[in-house]
């Protein structure tokens, strides 16, 4: 295994009981490396098997077939099950399932308590986690009474308090309104840019895909897709074909180049405006 | 069915700590036959403006009129009305509750003492009407199906009271964008095809443009700005200043025209992304002059 790749499968194979006691297969042969440091955004529509990569990421579920290696360890090896938790932070999608304290400063201590941390060094982290997240001033709040994406934001600090090397948001922006998605996304921005925590960011919103270093598409079970934003939304048919989204820039482009009007490629609005601008403007 | 609110205010908690106005005086006529986008952030009163519908709140001031029923703080919602107004809530599937999905359809229409041959027909066309095998699906337990099945089994669950309006709190929040549009294309189709009055909460301003003919504003407990999409959409700023998220289509008209001289300006009304791409097909293809 190479030095900076964080986590790694291979060759992962999973399956869940079906209704008849059957196997459901969820994941086929899922090779997947994931560079320290990077932003990677998993794409793929209801029961692509997204979420069963997530859980496998931070071993709360294990491998049927293959290896997953996170931070040089084996998910499978019980020893280091703590260990790779602490590494492995997860944020779910329902923000008022996984809130557990009756305050934010309880709440961002429950990990902490149960890794048995000082007194001293949970406060210095608590402030810490609160203040790279954007919530010290809500301490003592009550988290019932903040909104979708103060309560996402809140438990992302409940993970930062752990000094953790990966933050896995799974569908964390689903339930949020506009603007909770947008404090969201800009915080696991900052998180990565600022603090060098490693995020993957499983969704299926192709607009917080745009600004990742690396995108994994997955369609029943299996990588359709990878590389970087531009490689997989030139791809736009092919997303298409598995019912999957483009980003609207992206969408325009390729309507206008489907009647024959070819535009340079664009992921952003601002490009595609500027093409068009210029296009109609030399006419 | 046509719905107007006069003056229409609720307060949460009267005479307690937590007294909160959460309408006030809301004034608006809603035409039978509309298609009506209500938007406006958490915490807008949007929730508060729905339950309103079908008599699970009840104004603290003004009058509501639905078609021919009038509502005041002191005159409910006839019992028998109730199921003219077909409410489907926040994450409708968590409401889901009986052993199989035909007996879970039918539990309101039979509540409201139909004919079980009445209410099986009823049964068997809202489960096709959302796009779900009625043979297929009948049996089995709502509860070993997909997210997005269990909404419509839900929601279907709601148009077997055959409503006259229906009113829907964010259908497809937390699904996939396929399973958004299954499900807001086939509301669409009974919209038009049963002449129902329909009101859509969404957050996604891109819902809202896309079949809505007539859109609600909702800021602080008020009306914000209302009317067709259209004219909502020109107002860009104050969506802004309301944190609202403007369709990509109204942003991208709106940053082409800070470019564009005046004469190449494109028009605000150019808010649905197809008639946006057949514009510019239609400038970038013909040659400007001869």
């Amino acid at each position: 295994m190479k030095e900076e790749s964080l986590l790694a499968f291979r060759d992962v194979s999973f399956s869940y009981d079906g209704e008849e006691g059957q196997r459901i297969p969820v994941l086929k042969s899922v090779d997947l490396t994931i560079e320290k440091g990077s932003f990677v955004s998993v794409l793929g529509h209801n029961g692509s098997g997204k979420s069963t990569l997530a859980k496998l990421m931070n071993a709360l579920l294990l491998p049927e077939k293959g290896t997953i290696i996170v931070s040089g360890f084996d998910t499978k090896n019980e020893e280091m099950l703590w260990e790779i938790r602490r590494h492995v932070g997860m944020v779910f999608q329902n923000p008022d399932n996984q809130i557990v304290g009756a305050t934010v400063e309880d709440d961002v201590a429950f990990g902490l308590e149960n890794m048995g941390v000082d007194p001293g060094e949970m406060r210095k982290r608590i402030d810490e986690a609160l203040h790279s997240v954007g919530m010290e001033k809500y301490l003592m709040a009550q988290p019932h009474r903040l909104s979708g994406g103060q309560k996402q934001r809140v438990a992302i600090a409940g993970i930062m308090a752990m000094r953790p090397s990966l933050i896995i948001l799974d569908e964390a922006t689903a339930m949020l309104d506009p603007q909770g998605r947008q404090e969201v996304m800009d915080l696991a921005r900052r998180l990565n840019r600022e603090e060098g925590i490693t995020i993957i960011n499983i969704t299926h919103f192709p607009e917080e895909a745009v600004f990742s270093d690396h995108v994994t598409v997955m369609n029943a079970g299996e990588v359709l897709l990878e590389g970087s934003p531009h490689d997989v939304f030139s791809q736009v048919e092919r997303l298409q074909s598995v019912g999957l989204d483009v980003p609207f820039a992206v969408r325009v482009r390729h309507a206008l180049a489907a009647k024959g009007i070819e535009l340079p490629f664009v992921l952003h609005q601002e490009e595609l405006v500027e093409h068009v601008c210029r296009l109609l403007l030399t006419k | 069915m046509q719905i107007t609110f006069d003056k229409v205010s609720h307060i949460y908690g009267k005479g307690t700590p937590f007294e909160r106005l959460a309408l006030q005086e809301i004034s608006l006529t809603i035409p039978s036959g509309s298609f009506v986008g209500i938007i406006g952030q958490t915490g807008s009163g949007k929730s508060t403006l729905i339950q309103h519908l079908n008599g699970l709140l009840s104004p603290s001031s003004g009058r509501i009129q639905l078609g021919d029923v009038e509502i005041t703080s002191s005159k409910r919602m006839p019992h028998v009305r109730r199921r003219d107004i077909g409410l489907v809530f926040q994450y409708p599937e968590h409401q889901l509750f009986e052993e199989t999905v035909a007996k879970d359809v039918s539990f309101g229409p039979l509540n409201f003492d139909l004919p079980v041959e009445m209410v099986e027909s009823r049964t068997r066309e809202s489960l096709e009407v959302v796009g779900l095998d009625y043979e297929a699906i009948k049996d089995r337990s709502p509860f070993q199906l997909s997210g997005g099945q269990m909404r419509r089994v839900a929601i279907a669950g709601v148009l077997a009271m055959q409503p006259k309006v229906l009113v829907l709190d964010e259908p497809t929040a937390g699904l996939d964008p396929a399973g958004r549009k299954a499900i807001l294309e086939g509301i669409y189709r009974i919209h038009r095809e049963q002449g129902l009055t329909t009101l859509l909460v969404t957050h996604s301003m891109e819902e809202a443009a896309s079949y809505a003919d007539y859109l609600l504003v909702m800021a602080d407990g008020k009306v914000a700005l209302q009317g067709p999409p259209r004219e909502v959409f020109e107002q860009v700023d104050l969506l802004k200043q309301l944190s609202l998220d403007v369709p990509e289509t109204v942003t991208l008209v709106s940053r082409m025209n800070q470019s564009l001289p005046d004469n190449e300006h494109l028009p605000h009304s150019l808010y649905r992304e197809e008639e946006l791409i057949d514009h510019l097909l239609k400038r970038l293809s013909v040659p400007k002059e001869r």
